[in-house]
């Protein structure tokens, strides 16, 4: 998707300099509700979620930042969700054990079964890496735009509607409802190209 | 004749009230047909006008290059702006110019917004987090990029090599580190490959990092062990000082526990007991690792065999680091509690290492996690872990004692030794083995390399169904003939979708193939509206030709049915004519000689009466054979009067009825007249 990996450090190699403050938030703003939402969506209550993403995020940043991981070998949500499922499964493990010891089967196994297949919980977090991802750009560039070219674009690219629909709704040319599309776009990939993680 | 007349009249009733059922039955049709017949040709017509619009504007489209220059403009061009505003089709040309422009999947749209940016505990979670951005001071001080990390390498005459390093080829490298990087080398003397560790340049800058790197190496390179990676040579390039070894293909146990969580129970006890004795050969030498930890550890491919690397070399990293910056380098969380307060250091802090190891092969982290380096050393120091019990129930209680007493704070509460331990280990796993040996589940089998995001396969032109908005990918022959589409059937003709896009990578919409499609020719549309129709009409059709048919058929049978009654009508007057028999006309009718007959048979003289019958006799030869037969039978009855007799006799050989009249001569009653007539019947050839 990124045309210019080679050009533009990635987010990973920014946050391996620590005087690039931004990179880090940037990287607690994508990755965490990624973290976060994967670790509820496994069961976990909100406040152990928000401690394992705290925990993960801290830990996985100072792994990248000791070069400890090795973009040849993977891409980093790749190695992110090895790392969650790690800890999915510690949390887990203890779980069970508190399950047995308060006797109680049916929590027990429905503990057991929760854990999908790995192939199955890698396509999720893929899946809701890019969701998030994009969510998170466009949270970032949508205060750059007049709200009727957002809208423009959002109705067009995200509700799937027709440029001509989209135009008579907002009062547009159609001309200008692609124009602002592309102009919108045109902004997203580069806020994309900013963090992408290949 | 009133019989008959009734039988007619119930006849033509049905028959005409069918003719009009029938009629009124084809007139509906007609009228039906004609309706979808209109319908169809209005429907026809508008596809042919829509058809002839496009035409008329896509002569007026704008090329694909100045479409793509409109949305990049500044300033938007008011000619193409207006095109825009009415050309439906220039209109998908721009959503398919955009729609690969968009560097997500459609799929990353599917939900409405990010759920969980909403939750409370998430958002606190994100602000703490943003407020404390981990400060790692010594790695931060390491050169942000990798690109001038290889410096230190002459030039390689190699193609395809990084460079030289000493007189060994560098190939790759495998690995970076606290020390320094690890490369893979060939070694050209020996003919074998080699890993050499370089010490990290800005580590190489402190004189007695560099005279300890070279001692501890020289120092490592005595001990030869199974399971400890032999030490080729330690020599200094360029400036660096560098350590050439054996190079294990494999990975590390760190690898392997990240990528596969807690291990077997026979795995922590071959890994644990095989670490275990390379320490104790390695102590045996008065050699303390002091950094034995899961990354150090290397499992080789193939073969069962761990290998402990980086021996003494934290050592050397310490002294650095700790000129540097004052803190501790490296991973704390394998550490000894007497390491962490900077303590002397024997052989025992490698032990406790050890049980740190343990722990993490049985867990699948390590016992003293936190979420900075210094809150690490804290635990470490004054913290006992987590029960590995907890953790993973699965691990007997013996080696769960082993690991707390390996985890004693005080080296004198630990085993003494690394031998003691490895043999303990051992007994186990000989124990384990030598018990009801069952398969291991897959669980352990290393997991192939994560692929990468499943690259889209490039499209070299696509264009837009008009009727379903399809994404279409159109081979560049295929331009020009009208196909159908393969998602809604429906008919469009293919247009210059070569030109339009070179590459989409993403569309919204499932980009479907259209090579299947076969050209038709755009006169015979085929799609399945006119497919219906074209069978609605045969239908129609054949319904009408029956119901003709039918028709035909029930007047043809009226007909017969009114032509049957006359015939019954006419019957009675014609069936009296007897078998015709060849006859002059007639003179006197039938019942006018029967009144005759009559007559005569009421004379009362017989001679008279024999007369009389001779005459009508005659009469009725001529005229009516039946009285003619009836007269003779009467003269014969009447067997006193012989004339009558002789008179028939001879009417009859006039009328050459020689046979008949010999017969009636021989009943004559007088033989003299009997004889006479006889006579005269031969003479007349009887």
């Amino acid at each position: 998707m990124d045309e210019s990996p080679l050009t533009r450090p990635s987010l990973l190699v920014r946050l391996r300099d620590a005087r690039d403050e931004r990179a880090w938030s940037q990287f607690v703003e994508i990755y965490a509700p990624l973290v976060y939402g994967f670790a509820r969506k496994h069961g976990l209550q909100d406040a152990d979620a928000a401690d394992m993403t705290q925990d993960v995020l801290r830990s996985v940043a100072t792994a990248a930042k000791k070069l400890e991981y090795d973009p040849q070998r993977g891409s980093f949500r790749g190695w992110l969700f090895t790392v969650v499922r790690n800890r999915l499964r510690d949390f887990w493990a203890s779980q069970t054990r508190q399950c047995q010891a308060s006797g109680d089967p049916g929590l027990n196994r429905q503990l057991h079964e929760l854990p999908a297949r790995e192939e199955d919980q890698e396509a999720i977090w893929e899946h809701e890496y890019e969701q998030q991802l994009f969510h998170w750009a466009a949270a970032q560039v949508r205060p750059a735009f007049q709200e009727s070219t957002w809208q423009a674009f959002w109705q067009t690219a995200v509700e799937g509607k027709s440029g001509k629909e989209v135009a008579k709704g907002l009062g547009m040319t159609v001309a200008a409802v692609y124009l602002a599309k592309a102009r919108v776009i045109t902004r997203l990939k580069e806020q994309l190209q900013q963090v992408h993680d290949h | 004749m009133e019989t008959q007349a009734t039988n007619l009249a119930q006849h033509a009733e049905p028959v005409q009230a069918f003719s009009v059922l029938l009629i009124l039955a084809v007139l509906v049709f007609v009228l039906l047909m004609a309706i979808v017949f209109i319908a169809a040709i209005k429907r026809n017509f508008q596809h042919w006008v829509s058809l002839r619009k496009q035409a008329a504007l896509r002569s007026s489209c704008p090329s694909s290059v100045r479409l793509k220059a409109f949305l990049e403009a500044k300033t938007p061009d008011q000619e193409i702006s207006d095109h825009v505003e009415t050309c439906a089709r220039c209109q998908d040309r721009l959503d398919l110019l955009l729609a690969a422009r968009e560097p997500w999947s459609a799929k990353a749209l599917s939900l409405g917004g990010s759920p969980m940016t909403h939750d409370l505990a998430l958002k606190r979670a994100m602000e703490d987090l943003k407020a404390d951005a981990p400060k790692e001071a010594p790695q931060a001080a390491l050169p942000p990029s990798n690109g001038d990390a290889l410096d230190f390498l002459s030039p390689s005459d190699q193609p395809g090599h990084l460079g030289r390093l000493g007189h060994y080829e560098v190939l790759e490298v495998i690995g970076r580190g606290g020390m320094g990087v690890v490369l893979k080398a060939f070694d050209p003397g020996l003919h074998r490959v080699v890993a050499i560790k370089v010490l990290a340049p800005q580590l190489a800058t402190s004189g007695t990092a560099r005279k300890r790197f070279t001692r501890e190496a020289q120092a490592a390179a005595a001990v030869t062990h199974d399971h400890v990676v032999t030490i080729h040579a330690v020599s200094e390039a360029n400036g660096v000082p560098y350590l050439v070894m054996h190079y294990v293909a494999g990975q590390s146990l760190q690898e392997r526990l990240d990528k596969s969580g807690p291990l077997e129970l026979k795995e922590i006890l071959r890994i644990g007991m095989q670490t275990a004795a390379g320490l104790a050969a390695a102590h045996a030498q008065g050699l303390v690792h002091r950094d034995i930890k899961p990354a150090n550890i290397l499992l080789e491919n193939g073969v069962q065999r761990v290998k402990i690397t980086d021996f003494g070399l934290a050592r050397a990293a310490d002294d650095a680091s700790l000129t540097q910056s004052g803190t501790v380098a490296g991973t704390p969380q394998y550490m000894a509690p007497e390491q962490t307060r900077g303590e002397l250091v024997d052989h025992r802090a490698d032990l406790f290492s050890l049980g740190s190891v343990l722990y993490a092969m049985c867990t699948g982290r390590p016992p003293f996690c936190a979420s900075t380096t210094m809150a690490v050393l804290r635990r470490v120091s004054d913290e006992t872990p987590r029960s590995i019990k907890e953790l993973n129930p699965e691990i007997p209680d013996w080696l769960v004692a082993t690991v707390d007493k390996l985890h004693a704070k005080d080296p004198a509460d630990r085993f003494q030794s690394a031998g003691e331990v490895a043999e303990s280990l051992n007994q186990h796993l000989a124990q384990l083995q030598q018990a009801a040996w069952t398969p291991l589940p897959g669980g352990a089998a290393e997991k192939a390399p994560r692929p990468v995001a499943a690259a889209e396969a490039p499209i070299t032109s696509l264009t837009i169904c008009p009727s379903c908005g399809s994404h279409l990918h159109v081979p560049d022959k295929m331009v020009g003939p009208v196909v159908n589409c393969p998602q809604c059937g429906k008919p469009f003709q293919v247009q210059d979708g070569s030109q339009e896009i070179q590459v989409i990578q993403i569309a919204p919409h499932p980009v479907l193939h259209l090579a299947a499609v076969q050209h038709k020719h755009p006169f015979f549309k085929t799609g399945p509206i006119w497919t219906a129709l074209a069978i609605f009409f045969v239908l129609c059709f054949s319904f009408l030709a029956l119901l003709l048919l039918g028709y035909l058929l029930a007047w043809r049978s009226a007909q017969e049915a009114r032509e049957a009654a006359t015939v019954v009508e006419l019957a009675p007057r014609e069936m009296p004519a007897p078998a015709p028999i060849p006859m002059p006309p007639r003179t006197v009718p039938t019942t006018v000689l029967q009144a005759k007959l009559d007559k005569v048979r009421a004379i009362p003289d017989a001679d008279q009466r024999d007369d009389a019958l001779f005459n009508l006799v005659q009469e009725a030869v001529q005229n009516d054979e039946s009285i003619m037969k009836a007269a003779l039978q009467e003269i014969r009855n009447d067997t006193q009067h012989d004339g009558a007799a002789q008179a028939c006799v001879y009417f009859l050989l006039a009328h050459g009825q020689n046979t008949q009249a010999r017969e009636v001569a021989k009943e004559i009653r007088n033989p003299d007249r009997r004889e006479a007539v006889l006579r005269k019947v031969k003479e007349m050839g009887g």
